[in-house]
């Protein structure tokens, strides 16, 4: 985005009070049509969000659901720092994180990022950031429970079972 | 001095409790309070792959910690 579409964008949004970024963490069921909606805005021409969703397989096993936990006031916190900084580095207009908490079932969302911007290589890359960043800096925890009755196991950030 | 230590997911699980409290000498780092966890519990494996955070920041090893501070110790994240 130029200075002065940027300027322009974050006049509007600080005379509608809009918030140009905005973090949920939340035991119910995620509905991206809300974070969509909230990050459109007149002066962007692109949207771009991801939707994570709980697969059935997971490196050949059957998944029954995941199961995720956080530190939730510093996850709170590091996914506005990721969001502003985002922000920043790609001249997004407003992005959103949604993240589930909880016990997730197979097909049900797990993570939805939403970002706008004027253009959309913008868009893609600001969203892309968010989520890969969000992997590995976030205390957000997740276990696999396993459709065999096997143990459940924490996963890591490379998809791979965390042991201590 | 004395720290509430929070620990979550695996961590949790293996040590059994969510929070503990730790007596600590003072000048006391970080890095420190992992090692009491390990005298303590001994079998912690990969303590490296642990990240410690002081009053909800993320902190260094080497953070100085005081009377009082909230410390979490965390496995690795998992999100998205």
């Amino acid at each position: 985005m130029d200075k002065i579409s940027a300027s322009k964008s974050s006049s509007l949004n600080a005379a509608l009070n809009i918030s140009r970024v905005s973090v949920l963490l939340t035991r119910e069921l995620l509905d991206p049509t809300l974070p969509t909606a909230e990050v459109q805005d007149p002066t962007t021409g692109a949207v771009a969000t991801f939707i994570g969703t709980t697969r059935s397989l997971h490196e050949g096993r059957k998944i029954l659901s995941l199961e995720y936990e956080a530190q939730e006031p510093m996850a709170h916190k590091a996914l506005k720092d990721i969001c502003n900084d985002a922000l920043q580095k790609f001249s997004l207009c407003k992005a959103r994180v949604h993240h589930r908490l909880g016990k997730v079932d197979v097909s049900q969302i797990s993570v939805i990022v939403a970002v706008s911007s004027l253009h959309r290589a913008a868009a893609f890359d600001g969203c892309r950031y968010i989520i890969d960043t969000l992997k590995t800096t976030v205390p957000i925890f997740k276990k696999e429970h396993y459709a065999d009755g096997s143990p459940a196991q924490w996963i890591g950030p490379d998809g791979k079972p965390v042991t201590l | 001095m004395q720290v509430i230590v929070h620990y979550h997911a695996l961590l949790r699980e293996k040590l059994g409790r969510a929070t503990e409290a730790f007596d600590m000498k003072e000048g006391s780092v970080a890095g420190d309070i992992l090692g009491e966890i390990q005298r303590r519990h001994g079998a912690l494996g990969n303590v490296s792959l642990l990240q410690v955070a002081v009053n909800e920041q993320i902190a260094g090893k080497t953070a100085a910690v005081k009377d009082g501070d909230r410390i979490d110790v965390m496995p690795p994240f998992g999100g998205g």
